[in-house]
């Protein structure tokens, strides 16, 4: 593929311009007053970058707990699913015991069928807890992860036999096998399912919007949806809003960029 | 190794230590999915009291749902989403994927911008494009007046609004499929292209007959994805449509309806047995495209 | 540790959770014997008026904390209904007719009898068709907050600019959608009207004017295909499709009337006393904006619904929100509650604060206390969100021209059959 036709990069840039207006457009209009945003023809620049939009969302709704709810759920179920993901991918992939298969029958059943279907008991389950509008009632049903145990098991079956050999010759516990050899080794999947799970939490709507009953207690994701039903058509400060929604996972991927598009690559390499 | 103890074929330590590492994703898969699966299918021979409270009515909601219009027009949506949606994701998807597999500047640039959508919480996404297309002052239709095109109504046109969100669907999904797809692409051996071009094989030929048939395991997982997500489609009707209106019927997806039943109405019992109608439909599906795999995946 | 310090700093953070978890979600009592009650709303605008009053209450009760949880109304309600199956309903919480008979069936909300023996609370105070709306059994459960009714709010404005006098409360139907057709000017995109798919704000209005009926609370039959209602069903798909006096129906879908109303794009639109408020806050409503009584069908009559407070049948502090709730019953909160403009109380005799709040803005704002006369209650049972789901849903059908007046009230009615008999 070394011949580069001119017309490659007319096709990607008109793709690009697609992918970003809605962005750029969101910031705009979150600049603007809401005569202004209505104009016709529209200007595309705000006169004065109103900055007061910002602040009367911001007056509106808790953003500050928004974030850090966002935040104690993303490293809630990155730090749970990814623990017990990687112990029962080790086990399935590395050690024989009776039931093994029925586990991993049990991983690919739960792949396979729509979260839908799980989200009432859950939230009933919830109830019965005493955790709806808590973060662990948020984190929940992301406990343990089909998912994780399905990629991470993948990793570990590449794992060449020898390393574990000898450091059961050497005497070592299995336990110690696990953390100091094996989970070092499968670093890049730890990686990748963290990602995964953490923009996958970010971006959940449906369940922080059951599993939480009071504003101060729900994501940024669920949170932004009630000032839809307050707000019901004033743009610019639902841009606004928009916009401190998006800017920490954007602000995140654009840093961690790499990290982010080869642990995405992965994750779907290794099904 | 020989010391340690066994049972019949396995070693007692592997046993021990296999079920706690299982233990806790064991337990959670069974609290948390199988359970709770087994509970909708259940509840879905209930019927919801409000405040939690069942009462058993065997097939009534089954019943109830084969003659109800609005579960076939919900089908009938969610069949039109998928079957339109799920081939431009893939297409799209792959035609970027491809332009992008070449040593071309500012790859990377691409890259982000196309990746941008997949990190934005689908909320905002909503929101934004819900503003796109607002009907008097979005910037569509500001742009489609200057060509003398008459306003649309992107999302209350009862006809457009499914098409709208499908947009909306493609425009989210593309980067995500994209960057697996590419990494489908970069595990081609280089070899195969350059032999091709000794044949003389031009890049559309190269691209029939060896780029498409090597990369199908990853389209493969690409398209079982793609179809599982449509068919699960609930954030963008949810956030975009206007409840209760003809555009909303015209548009909403078994996910939603499940939704509207389970939550805004409280008919749990319902709602359950339309989500165990969509479980069925996606294990068909899901079943008969791994059955087609053979067909077309070159492993 | 260089290798697993992505590991380590997970675990840090993590650590970092359980921590701030354990300490920061028990709400209720606090250790310096302070009771935080939860005190749930949904209107925004409001929000800010209860909160005073609330803050009245702390400066007299010092160990009582009030904590406000607005939702906004799309939610609110999935949400109550989660926070009571699973026991956490706010303490005090507001109640809409929509809903009020599913938590007084049961049993969610507390008795309001002892109250009203030990003299907390007289009932004979407040409106008494409100005080119906929250009484089970013979006994009350919720003490009535506010009285509301539609009015005719329209553009000076644009009424001057269409030469056509203001309405006034002996326009009739034929009057009203005669300069409706006057007030429109669709090449500039004007209009006299919206008909929204709206219930209270819409088309309830028109079924009551002419004598029609929708369903009532007792009866297991619904009578929405009465020819009555029929024809009021009628006259509102004719404002918009005949008469084209409104923007369609796809457009009301997509901005709200109170929006088009703001911009100058309706010359009027139906809405309640509680939109004062907004209408006053925006400033070209606030200077073009003024409201009269609904114009006259058969009879005269505007749809009453009023919103209540009520105490969760379980809540752990039931001293303090009896308290509070006497607080919020009493004339002193009604008076600030007027005064502050935040709605016309069901306590009669305080409306006049509310009517001076918004007096100087819109001038005939007392009609909403004139209208009061002859209002008829918002219908409910204890199916109301699925009958007003249905209904929302066809008459939506009928304004796109999809199907007739007729067709509409008999596919309602029968779908209301269903739902008042259990069968769906």
């Amino acid at each position: 593929m070394k011949k580069r036709h001119p017309l490659v990069h007319v096709v990607l840039i008109l793709g690009a311009v697609v992918m970003i207006v809605p962005f750029v457009w969101m910031i705009l209009t979150s600049g603007k007053t809401l005569t202004e945003s209505t104009q016709v023809p529209p200007t595309i620049f705000p006169k004065k970058f109103e900055w007061s939009n910002y602040s009367a969302v911001w007056a509106l709704l808790p953003f500050g707990k928004f974030y850090l709810n966002t935040l104690l759920l993303v490293i809630g179920r990155v730090f749970f699913s990814v623990l017990t993901s990687a112990m029962a991918a080790y086990a399935s992939a590395r050690l024989r015991f009776p039931g093994r298969n029925l586990f991993f029958g049990l991983v690919l059943a739960q792949m396979m069928i729509p979260g839908q279907i799980f989200i009432t008991p859950q939230y009933l389950l919830a109830q019965q807890l005493g955790i709806i509008d808590t973060v662990w009632g948020l984190i929940l049903p992301g406990f343990v992860s089909a998912f994780g145990t399905f990629l991470l098991r993948q990793f570990f079956l590449t794992i060449p036999n020898e390393l574990e050999e000898a450091a059961v010759l050497d005497g070592a516990s299995i336990w110690t096998i696990f953390f100091k050899i094996m989970l070092p080794l499968v670093r890049s999947g730890l990686v990748a399912l963290s990602i995964f799970t953490a923009l996958f939490a970010f971006k959940d709507l449906m369940w922080p919007m059951i599993a939480t009953t009071s504003v101060d207690k729900t994501t940024l994701s669920a949170g932004l949806a009630n000032l839809q039903g307050q707000y019901a058509t004033n743009f610019p400060q639902l841009m606004a809003g928009s916009l401190l929604a998006v800017w920490p996972m954007l602000v995140l991927f654009i840093i961690f960029q790499k990290k982010f598009i080869q642990g995405i690559a992965t994750t779907g390499g290794k099904l | 190794m020989h010391h340690q103890r066994r049972i019949g074929k396995y070693r007692v330590n592997e046993i021990i230590w296999g079920y706690l590492f299982i233990l806790p994703t064991a337990v959670g898969l069974i609290v948390l999915n199988i359970k709770p699966a087994i509970d909708t299918i259940y509840m879905s021979f209930n019927k919801s009291a409000g405040f939690g409270r069942m009462t058993w009515t065997g097939l009534d909601n089954y019943k109830r749902l084969m003659a109800d219009p609005e579960v076939w027009q919900s089908l009938l949506n969610t069949l039109k989403y998928s079957v339109i949606a799920v081939p431009l994701i893939v297409v799209f998807s792959l035609i970027v994927a491809v332009l992008m597999n070449q040593k071309i500047k500012g790859l990377s640039v691409y890259r982000t911008l196309y990746f941008l959508p997949v990190v934005a919480a689908p909320a905002a996404v909503a929101m934004i494009w819900k503003w796109l297309f607002n009907s008097n002052y979005g910037l569509i239709n500001q742009m489609l007046g200057n060509f003398g095109i008459k306003p649309i109504n992107w999302l209350s046109d009862p006809d457009i609004a499914i098409y709208t969100v499908i947009i909306v669907g493609v425009w989210s999904a593309i980067g995500y499929n994209m960057v697996l797809l590419i990494a489908g692409l970069q595990d081609i051996p280089n070899d195969y292209y350059e032999s091709a071009e000794i044949d003389g094989a031009g890049p559309i030929r190269q691209f029939f007959t060896i780029t498409l048939p090597l990369v199908t395991p990853t389209l493969f997982f690409v398209v079982v994805t793609t179809v599982i997500g449509a068919f699960q489609v609930f954030d963008s009707i949810f956030m975009m449509v206007q409840q209760n209106t003809d555009a909303m019927y015209k548009t909403q997806s078994l996910a939603y309806l499940f939704y509207k039943y389970s939550f805004i109405l409280n008919d749990k019992g319902y709602g359950s047995a339309i989500v165990v109608l969509l479980l069925g439909i996606i294990l068909i599906i899901t079943a008969i495209q791994l059955k087609l795999q053979k067909k077309w995946v070159y492993y | 540790m260089k290798r697993n310090g992505l590991l380590g700093i997970t675990v840090m953070l993590a650590a970092a959770v359980l921590v701030g978890c354990g300490s920061g979600n028990s709400a209720g009592s606090s250790s310096s014997g302070k009771v935080t009650l939860s005190f749930a709303s949904w209107d925004t605008k409001q929000a800010v008026g209860l909160r005073k009053m609330a803050d009245k209450f702390e400066k007299d009760n010092p160990n009582i904390k009030i904590k406000m949880e607005t939702t906004p109304w799309d939610q609110y309600w999935t949400k109550m209904e989660a926070a009571t199956t699973g026991g956490k309903m706010p303490d005090v919480v507001t109640m809409h007719s929509n809903e009020s008979y599913k938590y007084m069936s049961n049993d969610m909300l507390m008795s309001l009898e002892d109250m009203a023996k030990k003299g907390d609370i007289k009932f004979s105070n407040y409106n008494s068709g409100v005080t119906k709306l929250y009484m089970y059994k013979g006994k009350h459960y919720a003490v009535p907050k506010d009285v509301t009714n539609i009015g005719l709010w329209y553009n000076k404005t644009l009424f001057d600019q269409a030469g056509v006098k203001y309405p006034d409360g002996t326009w009739t139907w034929e009057t009203f959608a005669e300069n409706a057709k006057k007030l429109t000017n669709a090449a500039k995109g004007v209009y006299g009207f919206a008909a929204a798919t709206a219930p209270e704000t819409g088309y309830y209005n028109f079924i009551y004017q002419n004598d029609g009926q929708i369903w009532s609370m007792n009866e297991k039959k619904s009578h929405y295909n009465d020819k009555n209602t029929v024809g009021a069903l009628q006259f509102y798909q004719d404002l918009m499709l005949k008469d084209k006096v409104s923007p369609s129906a796809q457009v009301l879908e997509q901005t709200d009337q109170i929006n088009l109303f703001e911009s100058g794009k309706v010359a009027m639109i139906m809405a309640g006393n509680w939109g004062a408020e907004e209408l006053a806050s925006n400033e070209y409503t606030a200077k073009n904006a003024d409201v009269a009584p609904l114009p006259k069908g058969k009879k005269q009559a505007t749809v009453t619904n009023g919103l209540a407070w009520g105490i969760s049948a379980k809540t752990t502090h039931p001293k303090e929100a009896q308290k509070f709730l006497k607080f919020l019953a009493s004339k002193e909160a009604n008076t600030m509650q007027s005064d502050l403009g935040v709605s016309i109380p069901a306590y009669e005799g305080l409306g006049q604060g509310w009517t001076d709040k918004y007096k100087k803005t819109f001038a005939h704002i007392e009609s909403f206390n004139e209208q009061l006369k002859y209002g008829v209650l918002r219908p409910f049972n204890a199916n109301t969100i699925k009958c007003e789901t249905l209904s929302n849903e066809q008459v939506g059908k009928m304004m796109s021209g999809k199907q007739t007046a007729q067709e509409t009230a008999d596919t309602v009615a029968k779908g209301i059959d269903k739902i008042l008999a259990g069968k769906e």
